[in-house]
């Protein structure tokens, strides 16, 4: 913001003493001299405008100040719409997780059930680990500490 | 001598202190190219702020010498020049204090 603030000041001040640059090339001293005056009030005109608002209050300041936030704002409605989305999306895909997961244990059990009635709970417990949630780190990691 | 100086000044767009640009540069309002981090313009002696407060001074004896110099004949030229070189100041001393003060809020 700052920056962009003396990059406005510099601006106007240049534009101001960009008066000058038509003051020739030295031919005739008169007119550049009148010339190089006249760039140095209006530079000075300039200044004495930045320095009567206390360059916070100047108009090209504000100006800066309100390209600055249309620039840079976030709208808060469009922030929490999306967040919303996100959250909603990644809530989606974890309850399709879950519900398959579900399955996966109903199945099981029912599996083990119809084959001799009751099992050891060991077992249900290995066969859980190996086919159902492989790739869980906590379970990968209690199913290495009893295999090794 | 003096013309070359003013002239000069005209292709400049940024002060010495602030860094050199290219024209293809005017438009990156994000950062100046002298100061790459605003944090280090007001640091005590080391900042920015500091060498270009400590140069003004130089500058304005400079300055008042060439005008006492070239316009001695014409005091009140001299008198004006003096006034004009007086504002100048005040102007980069409010402007160095803007700058910190919006560095830091």
């Amino acid at each position: 913001m700052t920056c962009w603030s003396i990059h406005q000041i510099l601006d106007d001040l240049q534009g101001a003493w960009m008066t000058g640059r038509d003051a020739g090339d030295g031919q005739d001293m008169d007119h550049m001299t009148a010339t190089y005056i006249w760039a140095t009030a209006k530079t000075h005109e300039v200044m004495e405008d930045y320095l009567k608002f206390q360059f916070f209050e100047h108009p090209a300041i504000a100006a800066v100040l309100a390209c600055h936030l249309a620039a840079t704002a976030v709208l808060p409605d469009d922030n929490i719409s999306a967040k919303f989305t996100q959250l909603e999306t990644k809530l989606t895909k974890l309850s399709s997780k879950v519900d398959g997961i579900e399955s996966k244990a109903h199945a099981c059990a029912r599996c083990h059930d119809n084959a001799d009635g009751t099992e050891p709970k060991a077992h249900n417990q290995t066969h859980f680990q190996d086919n159902i949630a492989p790739s869980s780190p906590i379970l990968r990691s209690s199913k290495n500490r009893g295999r090794g | 001598m003096m013309e070359t100086h003013i002239a000069a000044s005209m292709q400049n767009f940024f002060p010495a202190p602030f860094g050199k640009t290219t024209g293809d540069k005017l438009d990156d309002n994000e950062s100046l190219p002298g100061i790459p981090d605003p944090g280090k313009f007001d640091n005590g002696s080391a900042g920015i702020k500091y060498k270009i407060l400590r140069g003004m001074k130089d500058v304005g004896s400079q300055l008042e010498a060439n005008i006492d110099k070239v316009l001695r004949d014409c005091p009140d030229a001299k008198e004006t020049a003096r006034d004009l070189l007086l504002n100048s100041k005040g102007f980069i001393i409010d402007l160095m204090n803007f700058m910190s003060q919006d560095f830091n809020s």
